[in-house]
């Protein structure tokens, strides 16, 4: 069950926006740099922000995924026309 | 005889500047102000009529006119007690400035607004009024005599404030800048909160403490000790204590971090200093003496945009300070940091196309978090370090959101109430930060949030449960030890690892394996976990589509009461004005087919089914209101096979993730978006034409009780702008509208 006395917080409380802060930083190199693609910076996306074309900074690595442990298939499911992910094959 | 519902106050200057007291010309002008031509520059407001039929003749300005400005909080009852004084229809009108209602008498009597003075006073809803008399040629008289013109504040509450901050000498120049802009900019908004908005000065100074924190971090990383660093700051410099810092900082080896951090914080100080910049030059424009404050959005110059913003900062107060009735700020202190899932749940997740919400739904300790009613809640009270962001329009920025502010675009001022503009899309923006709160226990955490450990490794304990629920050998012991939040950054984990085959909000499903698989149904492609480093990589690209996916559940959930034909008609007309939602149509798409998808029921591939039938029905519907391009093109889009099989993966991965925003994050609000407002209607009710109705005020009318749910009262304007039957309305008209629907929501009931 839940803590009341830890249940009143969410946000924005000075506390939430240290760990925004700090996240941020970590992830992104900061929030206030008008050079990042992600939500809160100033070059964020929100609803109608679309009316720009930014640019992300974060690289689209896509390519990332092609390299990696087999864990586990993709196939063809001729009955349902769906791709289905199937467990290794012990 | 046409009855019109709005004019100009232009107020022309001399001898090619800009007006004073001395030298100002009063014009009032049905003529937008861009066609006029003076010989000297000029300001200008909208004005509009109080009463809802408009006025047939403008009122005379002449020696003898008296006008009075007021600055009036509560806007009802109050304002529709004064339409219905007698004569009000040539005499009362309502501006977007702080200064709301204006009164225009004639032949020198000011005994009609001397006596609503009066009793605005004796009610407590009087800020300050200003007062001019006109003189010969239609100029303010300033003779000794004439008490013209003449500002009073209505309230003790003034005198000049500061913030309390103290510019480093530690400083470089550039920074000491930005700093020194800082400070005078803030002490110039609370200065002028406490004198024409003292019922928000208290919450204004708050959010302002809070930013105070960013020049004591950066005073700080400039080796001045006197200041005090936040706990995010120690955090990121990777210390536990100022003493720490100090070392650190003192030490002679120069830190990339410290530079980086020293940028951070520059950059955040520049941004708020734009956000206070934008604030002040809208909202206190137009404040008294009115020629002290000028405002550069050129339409409002004269009266500014206060009651506008104050809108936006309504509607920001009753939402912000809704969600943080939420459980969720530190979640894993509620039962899904302490509870462990069903040893079901993990397999659940292993095939999109097989999965079904129904085992979330029934789930046992979901209740225990979300199903609580909040407004039965013993501790009501809000947190000590609570603050609200600040409000501004924007032309450039649009609607956006940060930290310490969120925009609307500048549209809105003019057409607040028209679908492609409407206010209730600033809702979505509010709820970013919401939504970032979750994602910061879900998918950034933070170093000071993982005990120290490096991001890799944190993510092992992630990865390993994907890698044991493809090894099949996931045993109900391993289920015990996972955690609800630990299952959710799973569900997150594997959405973004699944978006290699199946795609995701912004990128496409893989059309190349799909083709190959296609062409040999025995084909078998690797499904392959990347290295830890690589999955932080994948975490930051898709953060962004995660985010989406919670706050249009969020959204949709909260605001629009799960309204789906409201919804989409609301967010694509507003989408049809973006050029890149255009260029990236599907996107959209599949972020609709979400929320449509929502409530639907059984295995995702029969649910897209479902979602695509209900998601072609609206948009057709949609399409024969609206007369807008874009709907022919989804409609294209949903027509041609070889698209629609993208979506359909796209979907799989997404509504996922939707799902799991919508059984496990929605919380039980209603009691604190309701707000105990009395002009809600039970659910069910409709108007003579069979539309849906839910709240008493109608469109353009004072007439009602004081608006304590702003979210309500907006969503059921919105729903009359769905439904109503398309009327080709003057311009005049639409502006008035817009700014009726501005000043009802601006109205401040803490009075």
């Amino acid at each position: 069950m839940l803590s009341q006395k830890k249940r009143i917080q969410n946000m924005p409380t000075k506390k939430q926006l240290y760990s925004v802060w700090e996240s941020q930083f970590e992830f992104f190199g900061g929030s206030g740099q008008p050079k990042q693609n992600y939500e809160g910076s100033s070059e964020d996306n929100g609803l109608a922000s679309l009316k720009r074309n930014d640019t992300p900074i974060i690289p689209q690595n896509l390519s990332a995924v092609l390299d990696g442990e087999k864990i586990g298939t993709v196939s063809w499911n001729t009955e349902t026309n769906d791709i289905n992910i199937l467990v290794s094959k012990k | 005889m046409n009855f019109l519902s709005r004019f100009f106050m232009v107020i022309e200057g001399q001898n090619d500047a800009y007006p004073n007291y001395h030298s100002a010309k009063v014009h009032l002008v049905i003529e937008d102000p861009s066609n006029l031509f003076y010989h000297n520059s000029f300001i200008c407001s909208p004005i509009f009529p109080l009463v809802d039929k408009g006025y047939q003749h403008l009122p005379e300005i002449k020696e003898g006119t008296r006008i009075t400005f007021l600055m009036v909080p509560s806007i009802l009852p109050t304002f529709f007690d004064l339409q219905n004084l007698p004569d009000t229809g040539n005499k009362m009108f309502f501006s977007l400035g702080l200064a709301n209602l204006i009164i225009i008498e004639q032949d020198n009597d000011d005994k009609f607004s001397l006596s609503v003075i009066a009793n605005l006073k004796n009610k407590g809803n009087l800020t300050a009024t200003e007062s001019w008399l006109i003189d010969k040629n239609n100029h303010i008289s300033t003779s000794l005599n004439s008490s013209s013109p003449q500002h009073i504040l209505h309230h003790v509450n003034a005198g000049a404030e500061h913030c309390g901050v103290v510019l480093s000498s530690k400083l470089s120049l550039h920074l000491k800048f930005a700093v020194s802009e800082y400070i005078i900019s803030v002490n110039k908004l609370i200065t002028a909160s406490k004198k024409f908005s003292p019922h928000y000065f208290e919450k204004h100074l708050k959010t302002i403490q809070v930013a105070n924190e960013l020049i004591y971090d950066l005073s700080f990383l400039n080796l001045d000790f006197s200041f005090t660093p936040t706990e995010a700051l120690l955090n990121s410099l990777g210390v536990a204590s100022k003493e720490e810092a100090i070392k650190l900082l003192e030490s002679q080896t120069p830190l990339a971090k410290v530079e980086e951090l020293i940028n951070d914080k520059h950059g955040m100080i520049i941004q708020f200093n734009s956000s206070l910049s934008y604030i002040y030059s809208q909202a206190y424009s137009g404040t008294f003496p009115i020629f002290d404050h000028i405002g550069i959005v050129r339409r409002h110059s004269l009266l500014g945009l206060g009651s506008a913003i104050g809108s936006l900062f309504e509607l920001l107060l009753q939402l912000e300070s809704a969600l943080v009735k939420l459980p969720f700020e530190s979640i894993i202190d509620t039962s899904y940091g302490t509870s462990f899932v069903p040893d079901n749940f993990l397999t659940h997740i292993l095939d999109p196309s097989t999965f079904n919400s129904e085992l979330w739904k029934k789930d046992k300790v979901r209740p225990q978090v979300v199903g609580v009613d909040l407004n039965k809640s013993s501790d009501q009270a809000l947190p000590e370090d609570f603050y609200n962001r600040l409000s501004f329009f924007s032309g450039r920025l649009g609607f956006r959101e940060y930290e310490f502010s969120a925009t609307a675009a500048i549209q809105v001022v003019v057409e607040s109430h028209t679908l492609p503009w409407h206010i209730i899309n600033y809702t979505h923006e509010i709820i970013h930060n919401h939504v970032r709160i979750l994602l910061n226990q879900l998918l950034l955490v933070a170093n000071s949030n993982r005990n120290n450990q490096t991001y890799e490794n944190w993510l092992t304990y992630y990865t390993n449960n994907i890698r044991t629920i493809f090894k099949g050998s996931y045993t109900a012991s391993a289920a015990t030890n996972l955690t609800y939040r630990d299952y959710f950054i799973t569900v997150l984990l594997k959405f973004i690892l699944n978006s290699q085959h199946y795609g995701s909000l912004s990128y496409a499903s893989n059309k190349k394996t799909v083709n190959d698989m296609r062409a040999d149904p025995d084909k078998k492609i690797d499904y392959l976990l990347p290295a830890a480093d690589k999955i932080k990589d994948l975490i930051k690209l898709y953060y962004k589509d995660v985010t989406e996916i919670f706050v249009h559940t969020i959204d949709y959930c909260y605001i629009y009461n799960q309204q789906p034909k409201t919804y989409l008609t609301s967010i694509w007309t507003s989408w049809s004005t973006i050029p890149a939602v255009i260029n990236d149509l599907k996107q959209y798409i599949v972020r609709s087919m979400i929320i449509v998808g929502l409530s639907t029921s059984g295995l995702v591939n029969n649910r897209f089914e479902q979602t695509l039938l209900q998601f072609k029905a609206l948009v057709a519907e949609m399409k024969d209101l609206r007369k807008t391009v874009v709907f022919d093109r989804i409609l294209n889009v949903l027509s041609d096979s070889e698209e629609v099989m993208d979506l359909r993966f796209r979907f799989y991965n997404c509504i996922i993730v939707g799902d799991l925003v919508y059984n496990f994050f929605i919380g039980r609000l209603e009691g604190h978006l309701d707000n105990q407002d009395l002009n809600v209607f039970p659910a069910g009710l409709k108007d003579e034409n069979e539309n849906p109705i839910s709240y008493y005020i109608k469109t353009n009318s004072f007439e009602g009780q004081p608006i304590r749910s702003k979210v309500r009262f907006l969503l059921d304007q919105l729903g009359r702008e769905v439904f109503k039957e398309k009327v080709e309305e003057g311009d005049d008209l639409v502006e008035r509208t817009s700014a009726w629907l501005l000043l009802l929501l601006s109205s401040n009931e803490e009075q």
